[in-house]
């Protein structure tokens, strides 16, 4: 009777034993009670060993802040870092594999293949990316996709981090300034001999149709300030010559005229066909007023004309 | 006297020659300006909303950039009540290369309605001096975004309830276990001393 209790003693203790022993390692048998959690869905990293040794695993990759992008035409470097370890040590990764992806939904991929080691220890490394980034890439959530291999090609990814690309309301206008042969009291129709005025959306956001206008003023004579070639007699087009002529009267009221068939695309304006990214604003002097005297008229008195996109 | 008289007028010309280079010149230099100006605006509001609970405060910022140096205006032209731009300057310089930062705080009155939905629109206009004798174009970019009123979100921690479940029924097992090996060795130990 006592050999018997001393057995299911033995066997109990024996259990527990085992059950504490195997929680202490890294995937015991109380890693049953962490992982089924009854959720629904869960994103798992999953390494892939096709090779000898274990698989490296990206264990951290740096915090993102929001990105906002450098205005176009110029380029932007996003630097990622990231910490990979190795249990057979920091040396079995292939330096050179490291790379990374950072994708969109209906946006070209950006990445860099030759991401460089910053340096390593004992079984880890750490690894900087940079990767170019355009004023035209969307705004919102990227995700970034990471991998590397060791020497024996076992494959390490991570895809659970993202962030996020700002939106940017951005555009350049040139010429800046505007400038008209003599023109005559009376005159009809004239318009600028360096127009038209071409807009550029350098930022990733889309400018409307009812999202361009013009804050005009009069251009007063310099001499004569009474007399001016008055806002209202001139007119705002997307199309060129007389058409100009037959766009929307910019009145000098104070308030933006929205000059409704301009838009802007967002893509990269530097092709220069007039579509991708750009707009072209042509504006036309419909009447010269027949009291008009001979001398100077600018904007250096009622101040510069404002082209604003919302 | 003749001769003297040409020399004034030669004198003349230059000055005249020279002026009109020059004036020329100013021309062409404004002519080729390129008004460039870029607002962003962060953290990223997706479909240019954020939501917020009655009572709450939310720092926003603005990232203005341009390709030459540039003074630009921020002013709040809707939505003041909720909105403040807390900088103490209402002009930033804005030089090349630089992303400058313009700071605002959105306040949610603790009255405020849920569903409520405020509009914010700041514009941001670059100080372009005007030249005489030209007819001179500035910019000016408008950031709208809308401020949707909504029920206080409750503060989570970092695990979610079912992985605390799981993590506080490890700890009660550990316990568990452990005073079971306790009882054992005590058992055991009582039995020893009675042989």
């Amino acid at each position: 009777m006592k050999n018997k209790r001393m057995v299911i003693y033995s066997i109990f203790f024996s259990i527990i034993i085992i059950l504490l022993t195997t929680s202490l390692i890294s995937a015991g048998f109380l890693d049953w009670f962490k992982k089924i959690t009854g959720e629904a869905t869960q994103n798992v990293n999953v390494n892939i060993s096709i090779g000898a040794g274990t698989a490296p695993v990206i264990v951290n990759v740096s915090g993102m802040a929001d990105f906002t992008t450098n205005q176009g035409p110029a380029k932007s470097e996003l630097h990622i870092n990231f910490t990979v370890l190795d249990s057979d040590g920091a040396a079995n990764l292939n330096i050179t594999s490291a790379m990374i992806n950072l994708t969109k939904i209906g946006e070209a991929t950006r990445g860099n293949s030759s991401c460089a080691q910053r340096n390593s220890w004992g079984n880890f490394a750490n690894y900087t990316c940079n990767v170019t980034m355009w004023w035209f890439d969307a705004s919102g959530n990227w995700t970034i996709n990471i991998s590397i291999r060791d020497l024996s090609s076992n494959l390490a990814r991570n895809i659970t981090n993202e962030f996020n690309i700002t939106s940017a309301t951005a555009f350049e206008l040139s010429p800046a300034t505007l400038t008209y042969a003599a023109i005559s009291a009376g005159a009809t129709n004239q318009t600028p001999n360096n127009g038209p005025i071409l807009l550029n959306n350098t930022g990733n956001k889309a400018i409307a149709v009812g999202s361009i206008d013009v804050n005009a003023t009069n251009l007063k004579g310099e001499t004569n300030s009474a007399l001016a070639l008055w806002s209202g007699n001139f007119s705002a087009n997307v199309s060129s010559g007389t058409t100009s002529c037959a766009g929307k009267f910019l009145n000098d009221t104070g308030l933006y005229n929205i000059v409704s068939p301009a838009n802007l695309s967002i893509g990269n304006y530097t092709a220069n066909n007039n579509v991708t990214g750009q707009e072209q604003l042509f504006l036309c002097l419909t009447f010269a007023g027949s009291e008009l005297s001979q001398q100077a008229y600018s904007t250096s008195s009622a101040g510069a004309w404002t082209i604003r996109t919302t | 006297m003749i001769e003297r008289q040409k020399k004034i007028n030669t004198l003349k010309m230059r000055k005249l020659r020279f002026l009109v280079i020059i004036i020329s010149l100013l021309v062409i230099m404004f002519a080729s300006y390129i008004s460039a100006f870029s607002v962003a605006i962060t953290p990223y509001m997706p479909n240019e909303e954020i939501r917020l609970a009655p009572g709450n405060v939310k720092e926003i910022k603005f990232i203005l950039q341009n390709k030459d140096p540039v003074d630009a205006k921020a002013t709040v032209i809707e939505g003041s009540e909720i909105f403040q731009l807390t900088d103490e300057k209402e002009i930033y310089r804005v030089n090349p290369g630089e992303q400058v930062p313009v700071n605002g705080r959105i306040t949610i009155p603790a009255a405020a309605q849920l569903g409520q939905i405020y509009t914010v629109n700041v514009e941001f206009k670059t100080a372009i001096a005007s030249q005489e004798g030209s007819f001179t174009f500035g910019s000016a970019i408008g950031q709208q975004f809308k401020i949707i009123v909504v029920e206080e979100q409750k503060e989570t921690s970092g695990l979610s309830p079912i992985s605390a479940i799981s993590t506080s029924t490890t700890w009660l097992l550990a316990i568990i276990i452990g005073i079971i090996i306790l009882a054992i060795i005590v058992w055991l130990i009582l039995k020893r001393k009675s042989k």
